[in-house]
C-alpha cells in the first residue's frame, strides 16, 4: 500500500462543500446585521456565564465584573469596546481589539465572556440564528 | 466494530495514544495565536495518530485511542471546560472518519477525509463554546475556522500519505 499523494474526486467535492458552508453562513451573518439606519442608539452586551448586562456605547466607562473567572475587564471608550485586561491564557479577547458596529463580538472561553454590539430593539443577527 | 485484543494491536495501540498525547503537547506550543485572534485555531496534528489507527488497526480501537488521548490530556494540560472542548471536537472528527470509511470510501484520499475531520473538529469545538458561553454569538467565528480547516486538514493529509507508507511498511515487518 505504497501511496502516492492522489487528490480524488471526493475530496474537491468536501473542499467545495466546506467553502460553500462558509460562505453561506457568512452571507446569512452580513443580511442579519445590515438593516439597520445610522442614528439607533447601539448597546455593548456583555454576557458572563450566561448572564447579560447592557451597556449604553455611548457612555464611557469600565466593567470589572465581580466573582467571575480570571477577572476581564472590559472598558467603553469613545463609541468602542474593548478587553483592557485578562487573566485567561492566549489573551485572544485583547487581541481581538476594538468594536463598535453590531454583530461584532469578543469572545473569551476561559473567561466565559462575549461583548457583542446591538442596535435597541434586539432584533439583530441573533433572531436570524435562532430561527 | 469489534476492538482487536491482539497483543500486536494493543501495544500498538498504547504507542498511537502516547504519540497522540506528545502531538496534542506539542502543537500546544505553536503559538497559532500570535497570527490570529481566532478562538480554538489548532493544526489538528492529534488526529494524525487516531487516523494512523483507525485506517491500519481497527475503527474500535482507534476510538478508544480518541477517547483516551482527550481524557489524558486534558487531566494532566488542561482544564475541565478544555475537556469538553476536546471531546466535542474528537467525537466530531471520528465521525467524520466514520462517515468517510463506510459511506465516501474509495472516493476520498486521506486529504480529503482530513478536511473533513478538520472541519467537523472546529464545528463540535465552536458548538461545545457556544453552548459553555450560553451564547450563539461565537458560531460567528465558523466561516473562518472552516476556510483555515481547509488548510490544516490539506496539511494534516498530505503528513498522513508520508507517515502511513512508513507505517505499513513498519506494521507488516516480519522479524
Amino acid at each position: 500500500m505504497v501511496e502516492k499523494i492522489i487528490i480524488k474526486k471526493g475530496d474537491i467535492i468536501i473542499a467545495v462543500i466546506i467553502i460553500a458552508l462558509a460562505i453561506i453562513i457568512s452571507i446569512l451573518y452580513i443580511i442579519g446585521s445590515n438593516d439597520l439606519p445610522d442614528d439607533k442608539k447601539l448597546y455593548a452586551v456583555v454576557t458572563i456565564s450566561g448572564k447579560s448586562n447592557r451597556f449604553a456605547l455611548s457612555k464611557d466607562i469600565v466593567y470589572k465584573p465581580e466573582h467571575t473567572p480570571l477577572n476581564p475587564v472590559i472598558v467603553i471608550k469613545d463609541g468602542f469596546v474593548f478587553v483592557e485586561s485578562s487573566n485567561c491564557r492566549d489573551k485572544i479577547c485583547i487581541k481581538t481589539g476594538k468594536i463598535s458596529k453590531p454583530g461584532q463580538i469578543i469572545v473569551c472561553v476561559p473567561a466565559r465572556l462575549t461583548v457583542k454590539i446591538i442596535t435597541e430593539d434586539v432584533s439583530g443577527y441573533e433572531d436570524f440564528i435562532a430561527g | 466494530m469489534k476492538i482487536s485484543l491482539r497483543a500486536k494491536n494493543v501495544s500498538l495501540s498504547a504507542m498511537m495514544l502516547t504519540v497522540a498525547m506528545l502531538l496534542s503537547y506539542i502543537e500546544s506550543m505553536i503559538p497559532l495565536t500570535t497570527f490570529t485572534s481566532i478562538p480554538g485555531l489548532k493544526l489538528g496534528l492529534a488526529n494524525l495518530a487516531v487516523m494512523l489507527a483507525f485506517y491500519f488497526i481497527g475503527p474500535a480501537n482507534s476510538a478508544v485511542i480518541s477517547l483516551a488521548r482527550v481524557m489524558l490530556s486534558s487531566i494532566l494540560f488542561g482544564s475541565i471546560s478544555a475537556f469538553w472542548f476536546s471531546l466535542a471536537g474528537a467525537v466530531m472528527a471520528y465521525s467524520a472518519l466514520l462517515f468517510s470509511k463506510y459511506i465516501l470510501r474509495e472516493s476520498v484520499s486521506y486529504i480529503g477525509v482530513s478536511m473533513l475531520c478538520a472541519a467537523c473538529h472546529n464545528l463540535g469545538q465552536i458548538a461545545a463554546a457556544a453552548l459553555l458561553l450560553n451564547d450563539k454569538a461565537i458560531f460567528i467565528y465558523l466561516p473562518y475556522l472552516l476556510i483555515l480547516s481547509l488548510f490544516t486538514g490539506a496539511l494534516t493529509g498530505m503528513l498522513m500519505f508520508l507517515i502511513s507508507n512508513i507505517f505499513y511498511r513498519l506494521y507488516n515487518e516480519k522479524n
